[in-house]
């Protein structure tokens, strides 16, 4: 069958071998499947499996846009842990998905403070929001559910959408969380690079995001009042998606991700994207000090036992699967102490950049290519070092927005074209990854507060 | 047949009261990627675009928007395409909506506003209306300057109508002035159609720390909930004391922090035939949906329609 040749065609580049509907490499298995698959023959496959990820379950559906109706989290029970495919997809070209935007309620899950509270996580349920392609990102209220005087007996509806502060705040996704597989499970998963590309992890329905809180922001501060079972209003997915699968078509066999502060946020589901379909990846990450990433485990605490820190951004790039010997950490504020088995060579106390420019000059990678955010100050930075290493640089920019879907033209971004004229961009709909070499870097007029590099427009 | 929704600006008979605001309304595309976008177009009774220029223009510098309590500063600069690409890309695809389409007009002269209505209406024959806008206060010349000159106004007026053939014309007026009769008065003479009123009103703001104003250009247009009350005053004072807005010989499009629909009625009941939403939508993209069914339940309710409520609460 032509399907079948396909398939094993790109299995054969990895050292795969197919027989029938099942490919083999070692202890690993990959089992093909209709759509139209009894649910137990998945339950059995996940059962079975244990979360090792040695045996994992495909579903081909005919078309990509079947594949994308099939892998949404309402049809999650169908399928548990399956991976999707679609014969679109194996035999042509690779389908750029698009979205519509959505406005909906999301619920939030829990909103929980760093060591030092300067950095809050939050983690809601919208599954509205599963077709978002990194980085694609979304606007958020700062406020629970808005409801004006009686709106709740008088009108049933919400009618007074203007208490302050009136604007959402824009704000990426940091992980994606998908029924049936556990958070880590791109630790333990591994495609063969070739058929990676065709599959699609399926569709997360819950999300967190990082935000950091300032004294100035009002949007943030009110963020961190949200509780568990706060319905909030939002808008998404916005935004151009990247896909990053036909960058291996272009050549690139390594990607560095260089994330300044809360800039890294962001960067971890992009991350995940690339460590999905097999990427090499290395992370560079910024920070002021460890204590900004340490979460405590509230609960432990409440219970007198010791708690067990987690990192923001440390564990969930171990948890993305990327090793500790490819993490970068640099601290401006204090001096970095090994954590999470980073080796020590990958500490240093300093600017992120400069770590970067001193790995590039030791360790040159033709093949690469880097996509940066934080401070626009170290973006501007980053894109002279990434220019004299000729490697091409993306970079993720985060504005002021007002509407986040392009009507009011004011998160631009001065950018040039290729024949050289200039123009205003709209980050929120041109972007939010531009090339930084298109970019027109506005000599330090930013004002500190606005360009820290948050997510949070705060 | 006519709903109880239908209301009428000059010749222009509209299904809904509710039309989008222009430059909070960007082009075509925006509107169309939304998940509700049909129901919003549902809900509208027309399409105002953003401000149309002749050349095009690349804005101000950023930053260009900033909160504030209850309200938002915004310092754009007209940032479009030119009528150029105006016609070619976007006319199109706005006509599909198949609303009636009102192109939001800027220049920097008086010849300019000519030169720029004979393009439109030449390229885009079937155009509902021309809204004239002498009233944006983010541009160096021509906005404010022209919407505080009563002459300049009534020149402006006359020499958009001459190329606008059947197109309505609509002339959006400013809030920083005196007096806005005077104005709207001039206008009139000058052969409007129709006035919209309030576009958004002067605004400073001062960043902390640089000690510096906020924008490039020191004054913004404030616009949201903050400013509802000013624009409905001065709609009330255009429908109170000219004649031919009475009559709706001139029909009002009241404008202004409109976020409910409570807003709007009171806004027909101070006198306007129709009414602009922006602000508010940029915060909720269903606004106009959300509208409708206010508006659909109250006339309902009092066994009224949008037309008997026009200027309502001038009765004593």
């Amino acid at each position: 069958m032509n399907l079948n040749a396909t398939i094993a065609q790109l299995l054969a580049r990895d050292g795969w071998t197919l027989d029938g509907h099942v490919a083999r490499q070692g202890r690993r298995r990959i089992s093909f499947f209709t759509p139209d698959t009894p649910v137990a023959k998945f339950q059995r496959i996940a059962r079975q499996d244990r979360d090792r990820f040695l045996h994992l379950a495909v579903v081909v559906a005919a078309t990509a846009a079947v594949m994308h109706r099939l892998r949404t989290p309402q049809l999650a029970d169908r399928y548990p842990r399956a991976l999707f495919t679609s014969l679109e997809e194996l035999a042509g070209p690779l389908r750029p998905r698009t979205t519509t935007v959505a406005t909906f309620h999301a619920e939030v899950l829990s909103n929980r403070p760093t060591e030092d509270r300067s950095h809050y996580r939050l983690v809601f349920r919208a599954p509205e929001l599963s077709g978002l392609v990194p980085p694609q990102f979304f606007m958020m209220d700062t406020l629970p559910e808005r409801f004006p005087f009686g709106a709740r007996t008088v009108n049933r509806g919400p009618v007074d959408w203007t208490p302050r502060p009136m604007l959402k705040r824009p704000f990426g996704i940091c992980r994606d969380f998908h029924p049936h597989f556990p958070a880590d499970y791109l630790k333990r998963l591994a495609l063969p690079p070739s058929l990676a590309l065709t599959l699609h992890p399926p569709a997360p329905d819950h999300f967190d995001l990082l935000y950091k809180v300032l004294p100035e922001g009002l949007g943030t501060n009110l963020m961190t009042k949200l509780n568990r079972g706060d319905r909030v209003h939002m808008l998404g997915p916005l935004g151009q998606p990247f896909d990053v699968r036909p960058l291996r078509a272009a050549g690139v066999e390594e990607v560095h991700i260089i994330g300044g502060g809360v800039g890294m946020a962001p960067l971890i589901t992009l991350v995940e994207a690339l460590r999905f379909y097999a990427f090499p990846v290395k992370v560079f990450l910024g920070i002021a000090t460890l204590a900004s990433l340490r979460l405590q485990d509230e609960l432990a605490v409440t219970f007198g036992e010791s708690p067990r820190a987690a990192y923001v951004y440390l564990d969930d790039l171990l948890a993305a699967g990327v090793k500790p010997a490819d993490i970068f950490l640099s601290c401006d504020m204090a001096r970095p102490r090994r954590v999470r088995g980073l080796p020590a060579a990958n500490l240093h106390q300093g600017l992120v950049p400069e770590q970067y420019r001193r790995f590039l000059r030791e360790r040159p990678v033709p093949q690469a290519m880097a996509i940066t955010c934080g401070p626009h100050r170290m973006m501007e930075v980053m894109t002279g070092i990434c220019r004299a290493a000729g490697l091409p640089l993306k970079v993720l920019l985060e504005k002021r927005m007002g509407c986040g879907f392009g009507v009011c033209f004011s998160c631009v971004q001065k950018v040039r074209h290729a024949d050289g004229s200039e123009d205003y961009a709209r980050v929120c709909r041109e972007g939010p990854l531009f090339d930084a070499e298109e970019i027109v870097w506005k000599p330090n007029s930013q004002p500190k507060w606005a360009g820290c590099g948050c997510a949070a427009r705060c | 047949m006519e709903t109880k929704l239908a209301t009428q600006v000059g010749r222009l008979r509209l299904r809904s009261p509710l039309l989008t605001a222009s430059g909070t309304s960007g082009s075509a595309d925006e509107l169309a990627g939304l998940g509700g976008s049909q129901a919003t177009v549902a809900a509208l009774g027309a399409f105002v675009t953003k401000g149309v220029t002749l050349a095009p223009r690349q804005g101000n510098p950023e930053p260009r928007i900033i909160e504030t309590r209850a309200g938002l500063l915004n310092s754009i600069g007209l940032q479009n395409k030119g009528v150029a690409r105006f016609l070619s890309e976007d006319w199109p695809k706005l006509r599909q909506y198949k609303l009636p389409v009102i192109v939001n007009i800027s220049a920097n002269t008086v010849e300019e506003y000519g030169e720029l209505a004979g393009r439109l209406v030449a390229g885009a024959p079937d155009i509902a209306g021309l809204e004239i806008n002498v009233s944006c206060p983010n541009i160096k010349e021509g906005g404010v300057s022209f919407g505080v000159d009563p002459v300049a106004i009534e020149k402006i007026v006359r020499t958009v109508k001459r190329p606008a053939g059947r197109a309505l014309i609509i002339t959006k007026l400013t809030p920083n002035i005196t007096d806005i009769t005077v104005a709207a008065e001039a206008a009139i003479a000058g052969g409007t159609d129709a006035l919209s009123m309030i576009n958004t009103l002067r605004g400073v703001a001062i960043d902390l720390r640089t000690q510096r104003p906020y924008f490039a250009n020191v004054a913004a247009g404030l616009s949201g909930p903050a400013v509802k009350p000013v624009g409905l005053c001065m709609v009330w004072d255009c429908f109170a004391k000219i004649p031919e807005c009475r009559s709706r010989r001139v029909p009002i499009i009241g404008i202004g922090g409109i976020s409910t629909w409570q807003d709007v009625i009171e806004y027909l009941l101070a006198g306007a035939s129709a009414v602009q939403v922006g602000t508010a939508w940029f915060v909720y993209p269903d606004i106009f949906v959300e509208m409708k069914k206010g508006l659909e339940r109250y006339l309902a309710g009092n066994r009224t329609t949008v037309r008997q409520l026009v200027g309502r609460a001038h009765r004593w």
